[in-house]
């Protein structure tokens, strides 16, 4: 109950700071965009499509990268805002003092720890999942696109902002706000570069980096699942056509890696429980 | 819920919490008894916060232990009947003053209804009834304080601590905080008070600990000068030479500054008796005052800070249960 009761505290929170109005105001100016650039390429390609005579496959495929980088942005937009929200979680509280009137009460420290977590579960979950929908919504309209697989591939999503959240929760219980935040930006850093270093890797056959690239995401796999996601997010053909890429999945992702990856999340969800038990307030 | 502590309601056994290399707190021992309003005072930095963080278990010592209602530190069972105030804490601006107490009220696992009906109370206690609806943002920094007041007797605590309760009040306010601590006193709530507002820890509370570098230096009676007419200043011309050695028995001198001497008195009724042997060898007493030493002399004098008269201060004479502890010396 008392979980519930912070979890419950956090969500009110995030509503009456207006997180949430910020949220819906950027998504919704993010969705027009993407959705008017969207036709206007899209009016674009079957302009030169006509003028070149040439066939509908090409520009289904240019359709369905458009929606994946849109996909891309989502997911992008999705990890910064579970870092940014998920920052002050506990270490602001803590610096403000209202932790202290808190733990004054017959509350345990893991109780504290779960409520925040849960906040933060699901506002990453609803927020990538509605944008993601909403992006998908519109490119149905506007391109006539929807790719395969989308139920796996935003839960793989969901699944990565997950990751980012939880380690943000981690980071917020052991380092003051905004060394959290620039520990949580570098860590996004990190699982990208790890994910370029991948895809280079592989495109010009040197291992080291290859092997490099695909174990950071052990560290931080927020890139590596946006990439399991995004597999499943393309169609066979998109996927045959393309080799090596830094921004999206082509191989089908390992189910080894899927299970570290939710043995992961519960881990970091535990080292930040047990991180706060351990900490002089 | 708690059962009722048969000992004392707060007995802290050779604290001690390091922070790297530096003690914030050195060996404290402290038993307050239920009922008690005792008054925790100290400079910045002696160790104070540190010490309420303890006993609250939101910090851990690094040495010794100590329960409070009974508990060992750290028990959350301890905290069910526990109220606290924190001196600068924040309050949300978005929860309503009623949101917050009923907020603070589940925490404590009080029902729904019993939460709703000790929020009003409290609120019509500290004098915010008709505003519990307001967003807090709305409140002043006064109105803030009462409402942490108001979320610290929820429980209905059987101890409260309260960090610097009155430091956003004005006068009223301070009177009403002072009325509320007599009314717990009356009640057999201990009340934990942090404050420098000596003159405010003077009226309120029945018993002190000065705390400096860690260590308690004084622990006893708020008023430490029951026998405070023992001091004795002088304005004091031609003094024979051996004035001091004429003094024996009934008076050792203090310090002297000029025609000005302090002495402290060997007996309560011994004032008349210096006169007269000051007198009958030749001195003229142009001045004879008794000196009542307050809680503010004895804070500045055991504490280093500058007090209003520069010479080094003495020991202060037994008073009453009043003990003077050196560092190190566990009460």
């Amino acid at each position: 109950m008392t979980v519930l009761t912070i979890a419950g505290a956090s969500l009110r929170e995030a509503w009456n700071r207006r997180l949430v109005l910020a949220l819906v105001i950027v998504s919704v100016v993010f969705l027009a965009l993407y959705l008017y650039g969207a036709q206007l390429l899209n009016s674009r390609l079957v302009e030169r499509a006509a003028h070149v005579g040439a066939r509908g496959g090409g520009v289904a495929l240019a359709r369905q990268q458009m929606e994946l980088f849109g996909l891309y942005i989502v997911d992008f937009l999705a990890s910064f805002m579970a870092i940014f929200a998920g920052v002050g979680a506990i270490a602001g509280d803590l610096e403000n003092h209202s932790l202290h009137l808190v733990l004054a009460k017959p509350v345990r420290r893991w109780q504290v720890v779960a409520g925040k977590a849960l906040g933060s579960v699901l506002v990453s979950v609803v927020y990538t999942t509605a944008l993601a929908a909403g992006l998908l919504l519109g490119s149905r309209l506007v391109l006539g696109v929807l790719p395969p697989g989308v139920v796996t591939g935003v839960l793989l999503m969901d699944l990565g902002v997950l990751a980012l959240s939880a380690l943000t929760l981690l980071a917020s219980t052991v380092m003051p706000t905004l060394t959290a935040g620039v520990a949580m930006v570098m860590a996004y850093g990190l699982a990208w570069t790890g994910g370029v270093l991948h895809a280079l890797g592989e495109l010009l056959n040197i291992d080291v980096l290859a092997t490099l690239g695909r174990d950071t995401r052990l560290l931080v796999p927020s890139d590596a699942l946006w990439k399991a996601g995004s597999y499943f997010l393309q169609p066979p053909a998109m996927r045959a056509q393309e080799g090596p890429n830094p921004l999206f999945g082509v191989t089908a992702p390992d189910p080894a890696f899927l299970i570290y990856a939710g043995a992961y999340l519960v881990a970091v969800f535990l080292l930040a429980g047990l991180a706060f038990q351990r900490r002089d307030l | 819920m708690t059962a009722p502590a048969p000992g004392p309601v707060i007995d802290a056994r050779g604290l001690v919490k390091c922070y790297g290399r530096r003690t914030a707190v050195d060996g404290l021992e402290l038993r307050v008894a239920a009922g008690e309003v005792f008054g925790f005072l100290g400079p910045n930095g002696a160790g104070k916060s540190t010490t309420v963080r303890m006993l609250l278990g939101l910090t851990r010592p690094s040495g010794g232990d100590g329960e409070v209602l009974g508990r060992a530190l750290g028990d959350p069972e301890a905290r069910r009947r526990v109220g606290y105030l924190p001196e600068n804490v924040h309050f949300p601006g978005w929860f309503t003053g009623m949101g917050f107490l009923r907020y603070h009220g589940a925490l404590y696992g009080l029902p729904a209804s019993e939460v709703r009906a000790r929020a009003g109370e409290a609120l019509e206690r500290l004098g915010l009834a008709g505003r519990g609806d307001d967003p807090l943002r709305g409140y002043s920094h006064g109105m803030l304080q009462r409402l942490g007041l108001a979320q610290a007797l929820l429980a209905r605590p059987r101890l409260i601590f309260l960090d610097e309760p009155t430091s956003a009040l004005d006068p009223r306010g301070r009177r009403d905080v002072r009325l509320l601590l007599d009314e717990l006193r009356a009640q057999g709530t201990t009340v934990f008070l942090n404050s420098h507002l000596l003159s405010e820890v003077e009226r309120t509370c029945d018993r002190v600990a000065i705390v400096a570098d860690g260590h308690v230096r004084y622990l006893g009676p708020t008023r430490p000068d029951t026998g405070a007419e023992r001091l004795l200043d002088l304005r004091l011309e031609d003094a024979p030479p051996d004035a001091e050695r004429l003094l024996v028995g009934v008076a050792r001198l203090v310090r002297r500054a000029g025609v000005r001497w302090r002495l402290e008195l060997e007996g309560a009724d011994a004032a008349p008796e210096v006169a007269r042997r000051l007198v009958a060898a030749g001195a003229r007493l142009h001045e004879l005052t008794p000196v009542r030493r307050d809680l503010e002399d004895l804070f500045l004098e055991l504490t280093g800070a500058p007090a209003a008269e520069p010479e080094p201060a003495e020991p202060l004479p037994d008073a009453g249960e009043a003990q003077l502890l050196e560092p190190g010396v566990p009460s």
